[in-house]
């Protein structure tokens, strides 16, 4: 087992990692950056390397500068997390070249899988049922008008090293190609500089159902089943759950084992995921890999009872993977809840600002995955998620039960929060019964944030009582002030 | 100074708009059957009562009569006139003799990407005028009346703090 790991990440994620990696006896690195430099996840931490004013923008995001601290503390391995470098293959060779522990997959399967066209041909050739889509790499309008004419609209088009959700336009009728394309070009560009892009079939309103995977140096893979992360909005992820209420076994153990080959045909051996689109017949296709470990993660942990990251670390030092498919079931149910620092009133704008007050109930089957506490100040310059709530039961309906009253137990003041868009999918029918899918949000909602009738009407019966109060308090200061005034004046003119 | 100590009305206006009695500063209670409620301070919260539904909120800010209140996670921001004044104003709208806060502000903290449009770009309620980066996400800031631009103040790459004036209007 290694001794030293350095976190080239921050917030929770940061904690989550430390809190397995010291439990397990090793000795763990954070990174101190002046953005937040009281952050909690620097508590968790048995060295904090702290880092002046960094020319060359996040530290996060420097492979050279991560390298050279690493090498510099003499410390064994790297843990990326998610986001920032976690899917640079670029990170994962130099590591390879400096005898640098990674934890994570080998720069090549992360090449790979994250390139959107070549993923879909190696899952293709593994046999999972892919969308109709182009098959070479989109450069320029005439090829992706040409292909999206062929394929037939809607069709969705996809920077190919695009990822979490940028980088991606659906077109519906041919007079939208152009300006679309244009659009979609700029982000990719601007966000992973390439330009080059894939089409595919659009499916109207999918369910978006991913296979956790799990595998060692030596041939040995296990699934730990399927999350449903349906809720999202602009193809980001709000909220999961584990499992999904529409996979019938026999569909579970396929997908799973679709996913294992998958990973067999790369050679990949570490945590994973494979994700699906399922069409409202139920028919799966191959949305994607990634190759690191996710943020709804938690969720799998919670009903398979598998810490993830002691499983990631293990195979990464290279042990035998000693749990068999045979030994993991699926033990009750779990949802996550990502409350982010937004305002849902204003169409989930991002709202950061301090954390006045940060207040979950105890209870043993509600886990916090956060990155923050009260006083402490949530940074513009990072994601908004500030929390993860993670609520276990002994079966679904239980489960949204608990959700419901932890949400209405939760108290955070000082920031706006996804709460009461919560408050509004929990108690929503289609959300119960589990039909819902990824448009759920624009085709369910009225409005994304839960409102009793009346509230705007108390809420305005309270502003204008803190009006009327503060103009008494006004009004009786000034008489209070005119007479002090009026004192001093006679004293002044006794002495 | 407005003299509160006899009955007035007042208009409280946010998404909805409410008019509201009150006597010595405080907010009448109505006893109709239709909108019965009541009216209590805590701590630091009010708590106001419709038949059996209870609501608890927070005052987020107050400054004049501009109020910001959150009940249940949800925030409400409100102007409060008496009625004679929310009536003159109203009529000033209408004859256009009021001028609206013609600049667009940052409504968040971030960095801007992109400017769309160029000093005396004509554009409608809605167009996209600059891109502004918070948080990892780009949002498009949006025209909020039909018109000419005017100065542009802020430049691409600069960061801005929230509610800063981006963009005159004329």
């Amino acid at each position: 087992m290694i001794k030293s790991l350095l976190i080239a990440n921050r917030g929770e994620i940061a904690i989550r990692i430390a809190s397995t990696a010291r439990k397990m006896g090793i000795k763990v690195y954070c990174i101190q950056t002046n953005r937040e430099a009281n952050a909690l996840y620097l508590e968790y931490a048995d060295e904090k390397i702290s880092l002046e004013e960094n020319p060359n923008g996040s530290i996060f995001l420097n492979v050279e500068e991560l390298i050279r601290l690493t090498k510099e503390c003499g410390v064994e391995a790297i843990h990326p997390g998610y986001g920032f470098l976690s899917e640079s293959p670029y990170l994962a060779s130099r590591c390879k070249d400096e005898g640098i522990l990674f934890i994570g997959p080998t720069d090549k399967a992360i090449y790979t899988m994250g390139n959107k066209g070549m993923a879909r041909n190696i899952a293709e050739s593994s046999g999972i049922p892919v969308l109709a889509g182009s098959t070479t790499n989109i450069t320029n309008f005439k090829d992706a008008k040409k292909w999206a004419d062929k394929i037939g609209y809607p069709v969705i088009m996809k920077a190919v090293a695009g990822g979490g959700g940028k980088g991606m336009r659906i077109v519906r009728a041919q007079e939208e190609m152009e300006l679309l394309y244009k659009l979609v070009v700029n982000e990719a560009k601007a966000a992973f500089n390439d330009a080059s892009l894939l089409i595919e079939k659009y499916i109207e309103s999918p369910k978006h159902i991913e296979i956790q995977i799990l595998a060692d140096q030596y041939g040995n893979a296990i699934h730990l089943f399927e999350r449903e992360c349906s809720i999202q909005r602009k193809h980001q992820k709000l909220m999961e759950e584990a499992p999904s209420m529409v996979l019938s076994n026999e569909m579970r153990t396929q997908m799973g084992e679709m996913a294992l080959y998958l990973c067999k045909q790369i050679d990949y051996h570490t945590l994973g995921t494979v994700e699906f689109l399922l069409d409202k017949d139920n028919r799966f296709y191959f949305l994607e890999m990634n190759t690191r470990v996710q943020v709804e993660h938690p969720i799998t942990e919670c009903i398979t009872g598998i810490d993830l990251i002691e499983q990631q670390i293990r195979v990464a030092v290279g042990e035998k993977l000693k749990l068999r498919q045979q030994d993991v079931s699926i033990e009750g149910w779990a949802i996550e809840l990502r409350i982010n620092a937004e305002d849902v009133q204003s169409d989930f704008s991002p709202a950061p600002g301090i954390i006045e007050k940060m207040e979950f109930p105890d209870y043993n089957y509600l886990r916090v995955d956060s990155g923050f506490v009260s006083g402490k100040l949530i940074p513009p310059v990072f994601d908004s998620m500030i929390a993860k709530l993670i609520i276990c039961g002994d079966n679904r309906q239980q489960t949204i039960e608990r959700a419901i009253d932890v949400i209405n137990k939760t108290v955070i003041k000082g920031i706006k929060t996804t709460i009461p868009f919560f408050k509004s999918v929990l108690n929503h029918p289609d959300f119960i019964d589990g039909t819902y899918n990824t448009s759920f949000i624009t085709d369910k909602l009225n409005k994304p944030f839960y409102q009793e009738e009346d509230e705007e009407k108390a809420a305005a019966i309270i502003a204008l009582q803190a009006y009327l109060k503060e103009n008494q308090d006004i009004e009786s200061n000034l008489v209070h002030e005119d007479s002090s005034a009026w004192a001093s004046k006679m004293r002044s003119k006794l002495f | 100074m407005i003299r509160l100590k006899k009955n007035k009305k007042f208009v409280v206006s946010g998404e909805n708009t409410f008019t509201l009695k009150t006597q010595d500063y405080n907010v009448l209670s109505s006893r109709t059957r239709k909108d019965k409620f009541t009216l209590q301070k805590n701590d630091d919260n009010y708590m106001v009562s419709f038949n059996n539904e209870h609501f608890v909120g927070e005052v987020a800010e107050l400054k004049q009569n501009k109020c910001t209140v959150i009940v249940n996670g949800n925030t409400y921001s409100f102007t409060i006139d008496t009625e004679a004044s929310f009536q003159r104003k109203e009529s000033l709208i209408k004859n256009n003799q009021l001028k609206l806060n013609a600049n667009v502000e940052a409504p968040m903290p971030g960095k801007i990407t992109e400017i769309l449009i160029a000093q005396g770009s004509q554009v409608e309620k809605g167009t996209a005028l600059l891109l502004l980066e918070a948080m990892k996400m780009q949002n498009q800031i949006l025209s909020h009346q039909t018109g000419t631009v005017g100065k542009i103040r802020v430049r691409t790459g600069e960061s801005v703090m929230v509610n800063q004036v981006l963009i005159e209007m004329e």
